[in-house]
C-alpha cells in the first residue's frame, strides 16, 4: 500500500495512505461478512436436514451448532473491522483532503518566500551612500525587503507546521485504528522471532502482525528458517485468538511458517514445514476452535502442509505430506472434533492427504496415505513392519473398530488369502494356482518356531535387546 | 492340494494383539496386520504377514538377503543376529532375528519364511514371510508371542 501523492513544498506527505486501497478492504470486509451470514443460514438448514438420528447425529448436530455460533462471532467480527476501516478511509480522505490545502498554501508561501529572497532592495546592505538622505532611503528599502522575507518564511513555516501537526493526527488516528483492529480481533497483538545456531549457519525467527497486503488483510505472519549447520529458529505471533508459531530445527536446511489472513477466499489458517536433512520443521496456525499444523521432520527432503478455510462454503480443512528419504511428515487441521490428517513415514517416497469439508453439501470426509516401495506396488513384511509401528498410535483407535472381526471365524482362526476375508480385500492373482503338501507345512512352521526359540534361548532376548541398545548407542555417537 | 494364489493361510493370534486393516496403515490389501496396543510405548509392536509369488529360483538365504537390502534402504545400522534354516525341500524354511535403528528407536526384528514348491513345477514356489517387529524393551516380552502364532500357522484347507 503506498501514496503516489506529491508534496513538493511542505517537503512530506502529512496524511500518508491510499484511500482506494483501504476502501476496498472495507467493501471486502462487508461482503465477507455478507457470505459468512450465507454461511450461517446454510448451516442452519444442514442443522434441520432430516434423516439422520443417534449419538453421532447428535454429536454432529452439536458440533454445527457451535459452528454457527463461531459463524456469528466471524461474522460481527468482520462488520466491525469493515466499520472501523471504514471510519479509517473517511478519516483520511478529510486528512488528505486537508493536506491539499496545506500544500497549496505552502506552495503560495514558498513563492511569496522566492519573491522576497530575490528582492534588489536586500543588495544595499553595506554599500556606501554620498549623503545622508540617500542612505536613509537604502535604509528603509532594505528593512522593508527584509521585512517582506522574514514574514515570506514565517508564513511558509507556519504552513509546515500545520502540515506537521496533520502528520501527528494521521498518525494517532492511525494508531487508534490498528488498536481498534487488534480490539476486534479480541486483545492485544504480540509479535516476536528468535534465533540461535551455530557453524556460521542462516537463521531467521520472524512475526508480523495485521496488515493490508496484496489484496487480503493478513492477520499475522510467523516464520522460522534454518540454512546449513545445527540451530533453531522460531517466530510467535498472538492477537487475541489468533496464535501463529513456526519453528525450524536441525541442520542443513529446514523452515517453517504459519498465517492467517481474511480475504476473497474467507478466513483461512495455513502452516507449511519443510526440512532437507537432518532437519525438523513445523508450522501452526489457530483462530478460536479453527486449526491447522504441518510439521515434517527426517532426512533428505520431507514436506508437510495443512490450510483450514472458513467462507460461504462452508469449512474445509487439507493436509499433505511428503518425504523423501527416513522422513516423516504431517498435516493436520482441525475444527473442534472435525478433524483431518495425514502422515507418511519410511523413505523411498512416501505421500499422504486428507481432507474434510462441512457446508451446504453436507460432509465429506477423506484421507489417503501411501507408504513404502511405490516404484514396485508392492509392502513387503519387515518393510510394512517398521511403518506399521511408527505409525501405530496414530490408528489405534480407528483400527479397533474396524478391524477386530478382520477373517476370524468361531473357533478363534484367522483366514488370510484367497479363501479369507476382509483381510485378502483386493486379493488379485486368484486363478492361479499352486499344488502344495499341508503336512509339510505344519512341519515346516513347527520347526520354525522352534528355531525362534533357540536362537532366542541360544541368547536370551533380554542380552539380544541389550545388544540392540548399545548398537543404537554407536549410531548416536557417530551421528 | 492344489490351491489358488495368494495361498490361503489359517492361523492364532496370541491374546492381546489385535489385527487391523492392512490399508489403514498404508500396507497392501492382500497382507495382515497385527498390533500389540498394550506394549505400545513410541512404537507399536506389529506382527506382519505377506506372500510373494516367485517363478525363480531364489533360495530362502537369497531372499533373506533381499530383505536385509529392502531393510537398509529404509532403516540404519540393520545387522543380522541369527539365522536358521528349517523344513523339508517341499516347504524350506528359514528363521532370522535383525537388529535396525528406525525414526531414532532400536529395533528387533523376527522374521520367518517358508517357500512352499509347486509339487508339479519346481521353479514355481510362494514365499510367505511372518515378520514380528518390536522394541528391544518390547521383544523379550513378545517374541514368545510369536513362535506360538508361527507354530500355529496352516494351509487352509477349508476343513
Amino acid at each position: 500500500m503506498g501514496s503516489t501523492r506529491s508534496f513538493p513544498a511542505l517537503g512530506f506527505d502529512p496524511a500518508p495512505g491510499d484511500i482506494a486501497a483501504i476502501a476496498h478492504l472495507g467493501e471486502m470486509l462487508t461482503s465477507t461478512a455478507g457470505k459468512v451470514g450465507e454461511a450461517h443460514g446454510s448451516l442452519g438448514g444442514l442443522k434441520t436436514g432430516g434423516g439422520w438420528e443417534g449419538v453421532a447425529a447428535e454429536g454432529f448436530h452439536g458440533q454445527v451448532g457451535q459452528l454457527g455460533d463461531q459463524i456469528v462471532d466471524a461474522h460481527g467480527v468482520m462488520i466491525a473491522a469493515s466499520g472501523l476501516v471504514s471510519h479509517w478511509a473517511g478519516e483520511l480522505s478529510a486528512m488528505q483532503s486537508t493536506a491539499d490545502q496545506l500544500e497549496a498554501a505552502a506552495a503560495q508561501a514558498k513563492q511569496a518566500l522566492e519573491s522576497a529572497q530575490s528582492n534588489p532592495s536586500l543588495g544595499l546592505a553595506g554599500q556606501q551612500f554620498s549623503d545622508q538622505a540617500s542612505a536613509q532611503a537604502a535604509q528603509q528599502q532594505y528593512q522593508a525587503a527584509t521585512g517582506q522575507l522574514t514574514a515570506a518564511q514565517s508564513a511558509l513555516d507556519s504552513v509546515r507546521q500545520q502540515g506537521q501537526e496533520l502528520l501527528s493526527k494521521h498518525d494517532q488516528v492511525a494508531q487508534q485504528m490498528a488498536s481498534g483492529l487488534s480490539q476486534v480481533l479480541g486483545g492485544d497483538v504480540s509479535a516476536s522471532g528468535s534465533a540461535s545456531g551455530t557453524l556460521g549457519l542462516t537463521t531467521s525467527g520472524s512475526a508480523t502482525g495485521p496488515e493490508f497486503k496484496d489484496g487480503k488483510l493478513s492477520l499475522g505472519n510467523a516464520e522460522g528458517n534454518l540454512l546449513l549447520a545445527s540451530g533453531e529458529a522460531e517466530g510467535k505471533l498472538s492477537a487475541g485468538g489468533l496464535d501463529l508459531e513456526g519453528k525450524a530445527s536441525g541442520a542443513i536446511g529446514a523452515e517453517g511458517s504459519a498465517g492467517a489472513h481474511i480475504g476473497p477466499d474467507g478466513l483461512v489458517a495455513e502452516a507449511e514445514g519443510r526440512g532437507g536433512a537432518f532437519g525438523e520443521a513445523s508450522g501452526s496456525a489457530k483462530y478460536g476452535d479453527l486449526s491447522a499444523s504441518g510439521k515434517v521432520s527426517g532426512l533428505v527432503g520431507a514436506e508437510g502442509s495443512a490450510s483450514a478455510t472458513l467462507n460461504q462454503t462452508g469449512l474445509h480443512a487439507q493436509a499433505e505430506g511428503f518425504v523423501g528419504a527416513r522422513a516423516h511428515a504431517e498435516g493436520e487441521a482441525n475444527y473442534g472434533i472435525l478433524s483431518v490428517g495425514a502422515s507418511g513415514d519410511v523413505s523411498a517416497g512416501a505421500d499422504a492427504s486428507g481432507h474434510a469439508n462441512i457446508g451446504t453439501d453436507g460432509v465429506d470426509v477423506g484421507g489417503e496415505v501411501f507408504v513404502g516401495t511405490k516404484e514396485s506396488g508392492e509392502v513387503h513384511a519387515e518393510v510394512g513392519g517398521i511403518g506399521v509401528g511408527v505409525t501405530g498410535e496414530a490408528w489405534q483407535g480407528a483400527g479397533a473398530d474396524g478391524g477386530v472381526t478382520l477373517g476370524k471365524d468361531d473357533q478363534g482362526n484367522y483366514h488370510f488369502g484367497a479363501h479369507g476375508g476382509a483381510a485378502v480385500e483386493g486379493g488379485g492373482k486368484v486363478g492361479v494356482e499352486l499344488t502344495v503338501n499341508p503336512g509339510k507345512v505344519a512341519e515346516t512352521v513347527s520347526q520354525g518356531a522352534g528355531a525362534i526359540a533357540d536362537a532366542v534361548g541360544g541368547q536370551p532376548a533380554h542380552d539380544i535387546a541389550a545388544a540392540a541398545g548399545n548398537v543404537a548407542h554407536a549410531i548416536a555417537d557417530v551421528l | 492340494m492344489t490351491t489358488a494364489i495368494p495361498l490361503p493361510l489359517t492361523f492364532k493370534l496370541p491374546d492381546g494383539w489385535q489385527p487391523v486393516p492392512p490399508k489403514q496403515v498404508g500396507m497392501a490389501a492382500n497382507t495382515f496386520v497385527a498390533v500389540h496396543p498394550a506394549s505400545a510405548n513410541g512404537f507399536t509392536a506389529n506382527i506382519t504377514v505377506a506372500e510373494q509369488d516367485r517363478s525363480d529360483d531364489a533360495t530362502l538365504p537369497q531372499l533373506a538377503d533381499e530383505s536385509v537390502q529392502r531393510l537398509e534402504s529404509v532403516t540404519t545400522n540393520v545387522t543380522i543376529q541369527n539365522r536358521t534354516e528349517v523344513g523339508s525341500p517341499e516347504a524350506p524354511g528359514l528363521t532370522q532375528i535383525l537388529r535396525l535403528s528406525a525414526d531414532g528407536l532400536s529395533l528387533i526384528q523376527c522374521q520367518f519364511f517358508m517357500s512352499l514348491v509347486d509339487e508339479h513345477n519346481a521353479d514355481r514356489h510362494v514365499v510367505v514371510e511372518l515378520t514380528l517387529t518390536a522394541t528391544n524393551d518390547q521383544f523379550p516380552d513378545l517374541v514368545g508371542d510369536f513362535q506360538t502364532f508361527v507354530s500355529s500357522v496352516r494351509l487352509d484347507t477349508g476343513e
